[in-house]
C-alpha cells in the first residue's frame, strides 16, 4: 500500500504540532533591527473600532479619534486645549454678544476637489441643525439659532442668547465642516464608508474594513501642516493584554487604554514609553439625591470625606490618575482649583451623627466594568465607607443596563444610591461640564442624580449667558464651591490621565486632553 | 437526496424557534438601543426620535411580525450602531469566521485523529500515554490563556508570527492553532477510545482470521467504524466554532462574526443580534444536517 508509512509521518507531524504549544523557552530575541530613516506608516491600536465618521453623529472616543485627523473647524483647540482658529483666520462677537462672524481662510480645498468657503460652512451646520435628520449631536447646538453667509468667506453665526461657551463649541469635534459636495452625495450615509468621508483635514480616509483595519493617507501639500508620516492605519484590539502584546510584538506602534495592572511593567520597559497626559475625564461616584438618606447634605458630605482618594490613586491606578481638586479638571475652561479632599474620619463620623446616623446606614453603590477598574473601585470604596459604618451592597450592571437608570427615569422609578460616572466635557469646559449634570431638571435624563440646589442653578444660568471672561470666571467658581463642597453631587475620586504606550523610535506624538491623539506631526523611525 | 431534502426542510421550525426566544430574551433584557445610540449627552428628544425611527415604540408581536416578513424577503435590516445594511456586516465578517473554524477544524481533524490512532495502536506504550497527556493538556486548557501564551511565544520572543490581525495567511496560524488544538485534544480521545473499542471487536477478530493484515485491519475495517462518531464530533465542532470563536476573535483582533456579535449585544442593536444569531444557527443546523446525510452515507444502518 502506496499509504503505509502516512500513520508514522503524520504521528510525527502531530506531535510536532502538539510539541509546539507545550515549548515554553524564554529566548532573547525580538531585537528589531535599529533603523534611523523614518518610516512612511504608523500603527496605533484602541480597544474599539470607529463607529461612525460622521462628526454630526460621533458621541465616542474611537470615532473622535479619526474624526479629528480628517476633518478641521472653523476653531480648534491646540495640545494646552487653548482655542485657536483653524479654517477661521480670525472672528469677532459683535456688541449683541449674539451675532459672531468668522473671516474664513482662502485656498482652502476638501479631499474631494470642494472648495472650502462660507456656503460649505452653512451646509454643514444646516446638516446637523435639521431636526428631521436626527443626528446624535443636535442637543450640542441649541443654542444656534442661524448661519448667514455675509460673502464667500465670511460667515455670520447668530445665537438665540448670549452664550458664554460658545468657542469651546466651535472647536468642538462636531462643529468641524463637511464637503458640502459629499453632504449633497451621501446623506445619511455620510461618514460611514472611507469614500463618504470627505474633510479638510491633514489626512484622509482610503479605506475602512470595520473592526479590522482604517487606513488614512495624508494629503500632500495640505494648508496647515506637512504630516510627516504618509499613513496613519487604525487596527483595532478589544483585548487589554493581546494590544499590549501586539506592541511589545511590534505589530503596532501605539496603542491606547493601557490595562492599569500592565502600566507598571510597560513602564521599565527599554523598548516602551508610557505618555500620561493631564485629561477632561474624572471618575466619580454621583449621588442619586432624591434616596434618604442621601436627601441630607451633610450625610453626602461625610460620604465623601470618608473616602481615601490618595490610597485608591496610588494602589488601584498605579499612579496613573490624580486626587480630584474640583468638579472640573485643571485643563477644563472655567476651572477652580478648591483642593484635594483628604479623608478626614473624625469629620465624617461627627456629620453623620448631626445627620442623626450616628452607626451609619445600609448603602447601594451600583457600579459597571466598563469604567477601568470600575468594581475595584466600588469594592475599595465599600471598604472605605465601612470604617464610618455604612455598610454597603455592591450591584455589578453591564453597560447597557446601566445606561437604563440614565434615560430620563423619574426618582421614583430610579433605585440607584451612589453610582459610578466618568465625566468629560467634550468641549473642555465649564458649562457642558456642570450644566445639564448638576441642572434642576423634572427626571435624569442628563442629571442622573436628580441634584438641585436652588443658587447652583442660578449661577449656571448667569454663567452660561456671560461672555466677560473674569466674571464668567467667577460665576464657575462658586458654582463649583457649591457642588463639589457645600452641597456635593457626587464624590469626585480621581482625575483620569490619559495614557498611551508607544514603541521606542515613535515620536512627536499629540495626546490630548480629551483623550485622542493625533498624529499629524509624528515621526516612526 | 431525499434525506437531504427533508434535513433541510426540518431546519425551519427550528429556525423560526430559534428568532422567537432571541427576539423575547433581547426584549426581555435591560437595555434601550436607542439611549445607548444616542450617546450620554444625548436630550431625551433625540433618543425618542431614535426610538420612533427605529420602530421599538411599536407593539412586540408587531415588531416581530415585521422582522420575519422582511427576513423572509432576505432583508435583515439596518444596524442600529453601524447605520449599515446586517447582511452587509454579516458577509464582510462571516468568511473569517469560515476560514477560521474550518481551518481549526481541518487541524483539529489531522492532528487528532493522527494522534488517536497511534494512541490506540500502542495502546498502554509510552506513545500511547504521552499523546493521552498532551490531549489532556490540550483540553484543559483555557483559550484565553493558551491564545496569550502562543502570541507571547511566537510573536514577542520569537518573532516568527505577526500578534494580532487578519490580513495574510500567517495571522491565521496562531488563532487557528490555538482553536485547532484544544479541539484535536478532544478529537484525539475520541478516535482512541472509539478504536479500542472496535478493535476488540469480534468482526475484527474475523477479518484478521481472514488473512487481512493488520495495517488493512485497522484503517479499512477499524476506522471506518470509528469514523461516524469522529464525523459527528467534527461535524458539531464546526458549528460549534462558527458561535464560538468570539474569544479567539477577539485577543487577536480578527474581524469575525463572534465579535460582530459581542459589540452588537453591548449595544443592544437588535437588528445586528438577530440577524447574527440567525446566521449561525441556519448554518449550526445545516452543518448538522450535513454531517448527518455524510454519517448515513458512512453507515448504511444509518439510512433507514
Amino acid at each position: 500500500m502506496s499509504t503505509s508509512r502516512l500513520p508514522r509521518t503524520a504521528a510525527f507531524v502531530a506531535l510536532l504540532a502538539l510539541a509546539a504549544a507545550g515549548i515554553g523557552c524564554g529566548g532573547g530575541g525580538g531585537q528589531a533591527p535599529e533603523a534611523t530613516a523614518p518610516r512612511d506608516t504608523l500603527v496605533f491600536s484602541a480597544p474599539a473600532d470607529a463607529t461612525t465618521l460622521d462628526p454630526h453623529n460621533t458621541t465616542d472616543t474611537e470615532s473622535d479619534q479619526v474624526i479629528g485627523m480628517v476633518f478641521e473647524g472653523l476653531l480648534g483647540f491646540d495640545d494646552q486645549m487653548k482655542i485657536v482658529g483653524r479654517l477661521a483666520e480670525r472672528w469677532n462677537v459683535e456688541a449683541d454678544g449674539v451675532t459672531w462672524t468668522f473671516h474664513l481662510r482662502r485656498g482652502v480645498i476638501f479631499h474631494d476637489g470642494t472648495p472650502f468657503n462660507a456656503e460649505a460652512v452653512r451646509a454643514s451646520f444646516a446638516r446637523v441643525l435639521d431636526p428631521a435628520q436626527k443626528h446624535k449631536r443636535l442637543s450640542l447646538f441649541v443654542m444656534l439659532d442661524r448661519v448667514e453667509v455675509v460673502d464667500e468667506f465670511t460667515v455670520r453665526l447668530i445665537t438665540k442668547y448670549p452664550f458664554g461657551a460658545f468657542e469651546p463649541t466651535i472647536a468642538h469635534i462636531s462643529s468641524t465642516i463637511l464637503s458640502p459636495a459629499a453632504i449633497a452625495r451621501h446623506g445619511a450615509a455620510f461618514g460611514t464608508t472611507a469614500e463618504a468621508t470627505v474633510g479638510t483635514g491633514p489626512y484622509r480616509v482610503v479605506s475602512w474594513t470595520r473592526d479590522q483595519e482604517l487606513v488614512l493617507e495624508r494629503v500632500e501639500s495640505h494648508w496647515r501642516v506637512q504630516a510627516p508620516t504618509r499613513r496613519i492605519v487604525y487596527r483595532p484590539i478589544p483585548e487589554g493584554a493581546a494590544r499590549v502584546l501586539a506592541l511589545e510584538a511590534g505589530d503596532v506602534d501605539v496603542i491606547s487604554r493601557v490595562p492599569p495592572p500592565e502600566l507598571a511593567r510597560l513602564g521599565a520597559s527599554p523598548d516602551i514609553t508610557v505618555t500620561k497626559t493631564v485629561s477632561i475625564g474624572s471618575q466619580q461616584f454621583r449621588f442619586n439625591v432624591t434616596r434618604p438618606p442621601l436627601n441630607d447634605r451633610r450625610v453626602r458630605q461625610a460620604i465623601s470625606l470618608a473616602i481615601d482618594r490618595r490610597a485608591i490613586v496610588e494602589q488601584l491606578v498605579n499612579g496613573f490618575a490624580t486626587p480630584s481638586t474640583s468638579a472640573l479638571t485643571p485643563i477644563m475652561r472655567g476651572y477652580a482649583p478648591i483642593g484635594e479632599i483628604t479623608r478626614d474620619l473624625v469629620k465624617a463620623r461627627q456629620l453623620l451623627a448631626e445627620a442623626g446616623h450616628p452607626n451609619g446606614f445600609p448603602l447601594k453603590i451600583a457600579t459597571t466594568p466598563r469604567y477601568p477598574m470600575g468594581v475595584e473601585l466600588a469594592e475599595a470604596i465599600a471598604a472605605q465607607l465601612k470604617e464610618v459604618g455604612i455598610v454597603s451592597s455592591i450591584q455589578v450592571y453591564d453597560w447597557a443596563t446601566m445606561v437604563q437608570f440614565w434615560a430620563g427615569l423619574p426618582p421614583e422609578k430610579n433605585p440607584q444610591e451612589l453610582f459610578i460616572m466618568g465625566a468629560g466635557a467634550s468641549t473642555a469646559d465649564a458649562d457642558w461640564g456642570l450644566r445639564p449634570i448638576f441642572q434642576t431638571a423634572p427626571t435624569n435624563e442628563n442629571n442622573y442624580g436628580y441634584y438641585s440646589n436652588a443658587e447652583f442653578d442660578e449661577v449656571i444660568a448667569a454663567a452660561m449667558r456671560e461672555t466677560d471672561a473674569t466674571r464668567r470666571q467667577a460665576l464657575y467658581r462658586r458654582a463649583q464651591e457649591i457642588v463639589y463642597l457645600e452641597d456635593p453631587g457626587a464624590v469626585w475620586v480621581y482625575d483620569n490621565y490619559y495614557v498611551i504606550a508607544s514603541r521606542r523610535g515613535v515620536s512627536d506624538l499629540s495626546p490630548s486632553a480629551l483623550g485622542v491623539v493625533t498624529f499629524e506631526r509624528a515621526v516612526v523611525r | 437526496m431525499l434525506h437531504a431534502g427533508a434535513a433541510v426542510l426540518r431546519t425551519v421550525p427550528t429556525l423560526l424557534g430559534v428568532s422567537v426566544l432571541v427576539f423575547l430574551i433581547m426584549h426581555a433584557i435591560p437595555g434601550d438601543p436607542a439611549a445607548i445610540a444616542a450617546g450620554l449627552d444625548a436630550s431625551p428628544e433625540t433618543v425618542a426620535a431614535l426610538r420612533e425611527s427605529l420602530g421599538l415604540n411599536r407593539p412586540l408581536p408587531e415588531q416581530f411580525a415585521a422582522f420575519v416578513g422582511r427576513v423572509v424577503r432576505g432583508d435583515l435590516g439596518m444596524s442600529i450602531r453601524t447605520g449599515r445594511p446586517v447582511s452587509a456586516e454579516i458577509a464582510a465578517r462571516l468568511p473569517y469566521t469560515v476560514l477560521l473554524s474550518v481551518a481549526s477544524v481541518a487541524l483539529a481533524a489531522l492532528v487528532g485523529v493522527t494522534a488517536g490512532v497511534v494512541a490506540a495502536v500502542r495502546h498502554q506504550r509510552w506513545i500511547d500515554h504521552a499523546v493521552m497527556t498532551l490531549t489532556l493538556v490540550a483540553v484543559s486548557t483555557p483559550s484565553y490563556w493558551l491564545a496569550l501564551m502562543l502570541m507571547l511565544l511566537m510573536a514577542v520572543w520569537l518573532g516568527w508570527l505577526p500578534a494580532i490581525g487578519a490580513s495574510t495567511p500567517l495571522h491565521f496560524v496562531l488563532p487557528v492553532l490555538t482553536l485547532g488544538l484544544q479541539s484535536a485534544g478532544e478529537v484525539a480521545r475520541m478516535t482512541r477510545a472509539t478504536l479500542l473499542d472496535v478493535l476488540g471487536d469480534e468482526f475484527l477478530r474475523a477479518a484478521r482470521a481472514r488473512g487481512a493484515s493488520s495495517r488493512r485491519v485497522l484503517w479499512r475495517h477499524a476506522l471506518m467504524n470509528a469514523a461516524v462518531p469522529i464525523t459527528t464530533v467534527l461535524g458539531l465542532r464546526i458549528g460549534g466554532l462558527l458561535a464560538g470563536t468570539v474569544l479567539v476573535e477577539s485577543v487577536f483582533a480578527i474581524p469575525g462574526l463572534g465579535r460582530m456579535m459581542v459589540d452588537a449585544v453591548i449595544a443592544r442593536d437588535f437588528p445586528m443580534i438577530q440577524g447574527g444569531v440567525l446566521v449561525v444557527a441556519a448554518s449550526y443546523v445545516l452543518i448538522n444536517a450535513a454531517t448527518d446525510v455524510l454519517a448515513s452515507q458512512l453507515d448504511p444502518r444509518l439510512r433507514a
